[in-house]
């Protein structure tokens, strides 16, 4: 246990940049270290501001008994997904291998130390969205001091059951794939596979095959819990658990958690090498013959470069082609399904609100808050070469909006031909998540360039770890809100200016994109 | 070509890495440029290429500021670091024509000298592999390769004789002489002394980020060995 301490120490000691602050000697990183913090610690209190606000929702609608379930599965699933993208890329990462390989140090060890760290961050999670909602509804129900016991040791249990299954599905494709000639090409395709399966299976037929009333529409937390209940039996157990005080029911529910993880960590420990290993082997044939080359343009070669790159890593596709991928689904539902507002008997259509749906997904997913973190050790290469700021960041620019344009495209055509929306409509359903998605990509270079982060050893750090994704999800949401809040509040009040104020905001974010831009095509990037 | 005047760069905490350096390379120069561990070599060379800024001091390459002029001057100039981490993600030929496009070489060009270096460094077959199957040796050849084929006028290289064997150290020494002789320069930093010693025509030696001499190599060894110089003078 000592050795596990020691790496995981080892491992955190640089978290929210505090080795930095510590021990750096430059004011302009201890800034950025200080500057990090605060944006974490505004996300915190997001993350303990909405369950309070949604637990008294929940009590206003009088379904109050629910708060234990529906929080278990909001934290399991946001767990599930964060593992599944996070497991593979950092569980098996492959760039100190070598060294911590010849350390006298058991797999296992190793493994747990990885392991112990995301733990503790989904800890903290856990311990952030269930204890403050858990302890209103305690005290609503006038709980006694059981419940509060409950409470506690289960926030210890709660991320193990989707960690070690989001772990568990992260290490088999790797131990699948890891042989296989295109190993990045097929873990890929798996990964995204399993995704779209996952998220299939939550907004699937039955959602809107069941024809929900506008009863059950008020009552809409139950639907939805009865619905991801039955993907997540454990949830029951639980419910049981803190809402009777079923005793057993706790008891099978710590079993059930300890025994997946006691599961996953058996298969782990066991392919660990061999996963590791082999991701160190790279093909090589060696037979190539020289042909004729072809020439491109300066701007040209930096985009072809971006892209070979965005393709060749899984942890950046999965972690950044989520909001497309949610695009596509949700377009592909809508399509077989029809208008969800009928179904669901709203006063309003759902439709309308396609651009600012597609907007919110896209704010998602962009691929250039961490596309300059990425360079990692190449970056004097792009510093060394006769190639301008400028052109550094059209290139990341288009690989975002590559994969953003078309998905933006094809599905407004797929829409526009299933349910005929005015050309005007269709145009703007096209041209607002375009120019929010332009502004987004820009805000996102912008981020990465205030807060770089070129030393990593698994690519999910600056992908998924780094300041500058996190901020340019915040900002980016805070400031396309007030987009959405106007054209809302027309359509209420003013419904004549809903069109003309859609273009202007468009307008607006379209010209605040163009200033970012211009910014950061004179920036000097060897200060950064 | 390259002239470094009073150039003085300072880390954070006001260490001086580098101390009010002045060079001058000629065309058709080899400059060697030693100095112990941490002495400021890769930080001066890095200030050259416009890696790293610097706070006083001028480098101009033909009387164009690297400042100034980034673009130009690093057009002129191939780099070569101590640890070529080069995109990974690429085939060797994926890189070499990336280079290329960066710095507009011509088709016919490129088939030719990439063809040239490649077969001379015994590359040609492994071009078609990702970098990441390469060793440190193959990163290091297909550095040097990326770098003669855009025919710079300038070369600075940072250890460039680390990780290569004994025939790749050989002919990367034919080539430099080589390119010297058609008015190519050659600032490269080393620690291995003797092969400064036959291969430059000039030296710098720097101490704590400060020039302790500089000259052409027999005005600076004079009859000795360049070890035996550079212990006096670090000393």
């Amino acid at each position: 246990m000592k050795k596990v301490w020691t790496l995981l120490k080892t491992d955190c000691c640089n978290i929210l940049g505090l080795n930095t602050l510590r021990y750096s000697k430059d004011s302009k990183a201890k800034r950025r270290s200080i500057t990090l913090m605060i944006a974490y610690a505004a996300v915190l209190i997001m993350l303990v501001a909405y369950p309070l606000l949604l637990a008294n929702g929940l009590r206003a609608m009088n379904v109050h008994d629910l708060i234990p379930e529906y929080f278990l599965c909001i934290t399991s699933l946001i767990i599930f997904f964060f593992s599944f993208f996070q497991a593979g890329g950092y569980l098996f990462q492959t760039k100190n291998f070598d060294m911590i390989v010849s350390l006298p140090l058991k797999p296992g060890v190793i493994l747990f130390s990885r392991f112990l760290r995301l733990y503790l961050g989904y800890f903290g999670m856990t311990v952030l969205v269930m204890v403050p909602s858990s302890i209103l509804y305690g005290r609503w129900t006038a709980k006694g001091g059981s419940y509060y016991a409950m409470l506690f040791i289960s926030c210890i249990l709660i991320p193990l059951i989707p960690m070690a299954l989001a772990s568990l599905f992260g290490s088999l494709i790797h131990a699948w794939t890891v042989r296989l000639k295109h190993r990045t090409l097929f873990s890929t395709v798996a990964n995204l596979l399993l995704m779209v399966v996952i998220l299939g299976m939550s907004w699937g037929p039955s959602f809107f095959a069941n024809r929900i009333s506008l009863d059950q529409v008020m009552n809409f937390s139950d639907t939805m819990s009865q619905q991801i209940l039955r993907y997540y039996p454990p949830a029951a157990l639980f419910n049981s658990a803190l809402v009777n005080g079923n005793a057993v029911s706790y008891l099978l529910f710590a079993v059930l958690s300890i025994l997946l993880f006691l599961l996953f960590f058996a298969v782990a420990s066991w392919k660990y090498m061999y996963i590791c290993q082999n991701m160190q082997v790279h093909e090589a044939s060696g037979n190539y013959k020289f042909k004729g080359l072809k020439t491109n343009s300066i701007g040209k070669a930096l985009y072809l470069k971006e892209l070979k790159y965005y393709f060749s890593c899984p942890i950046y596709i999965m972690n950044t082609i989520v909001g497309y991928l949610f695009i596509i689904v949700a377009t592909v539902v809508v399509l077989i399904m029809g208008d969800p507002s009928r179904a669901m008997e709203l006063p309003f259509s759902i439709l309308d609100y396609v651009p600012f749906v597609m907007v919110f997904l896209c704010c998602m997913s962009s691929t250039t808050a961490s596309s300059i973190s990425l360079e990692g050790a190449h970056w004097w290469l792009p510093l060394s070469l006769p190639v301008s700021t400028r052109d550094i960041m059209k290139s990341k620019l288009l690989v975002n909006m590559t994969l953003a344009v078309p998905t933006i495209v094809l599905c407004n055509i797929a829409l526009q031909i299933r349910f005929g929306f005015v050309w005007y409509e269709f145009l703007l359903n096209m041209i607002i998540p375009v120019v929010c998605c332009f502004y987004i990509s820009v805000l996102g270079l912008v981020m990465n360039c205030r807060y770089p982060l070129f030393e990593w050893k698994s690519e999910v750090v600056p992908v998924k770890q780094g300041g500058a994704t996190m901020l340019t999800m915040l900002i980016g949401s805070l400031s396309l809100a007030p987009f959405v809040g106007v054209v809302a509040l027309c359509s209420a009040l003013l419904p004549g200016l809903v069109l003309f104020m859609e273009v202007m905001m468009t307008g607006i974010l379209g010209v605040a994109g163009a200033a970012l831009f211009y910014y950061l095509s004179g920036m000097d990037l060897k200060r950064l | 070509m390259l002239s470094i005047s009073h150039l003085t760069k300072t880390y954070k905490g006001n260490k001086a890495a580098v101390d009010d350096l002045s060079l001058t390379i000629e065309n058709g120069d080899i400059y060697g440029f030693i100095g112990h561990n941490g002495a400021g070599k890769t930080t001066t060379i890095k200030c050259i290429m416009g890696i790293l800024d610097y706070e006083r001091g001028e480098i101009t390459l033909d009387g164009h500021s690297i400042k100034k002029e980034p673009i130009y001057c690093k057009s002129q100039i191939a780099y070569i670091p101590d640890n070529p981490d080069i995109y990974e993600h690429l085939t060797g030929i994926q890189y070499l024509n990336f280079i290329c496009d960066i710095y507009q070489v011509s088709k016919e060009q490129r088939d030719r000298d990439i063809k040239k270096f490649a077969d001379a460094f015994e590359m040609t077959s492994h071009l078609g592999d990702l970098i990441s199957s390469y060793s440190h040796g193959m990163k290091q050849k297909l550095a040097l390769i990326s770098a003669f084929a855009h025919e710079p006028k300038l070369l600075i290289l940072d250890e460039p004789f680390v990780g290569l064997d004994p025939k790749a150290s050989l002919l990367l020494k034919e080539t430099m002489r080589e390119l010297c002789t058609k008015g190519c320069s050659i600032f490269f930093s080393t620690h291995v002394l003797e092969v400064a010693e036959k291969l430059c025509n000039k030296i710098a030696i720097i101490k704590d980020g400060a020039l302790i001499t500089a000259g052409s190599t027999a005005e600076l060894t004079h009859g000795k060995s360049l070890e035996e110089v550079f212990m006096e003078v670090v000393q």
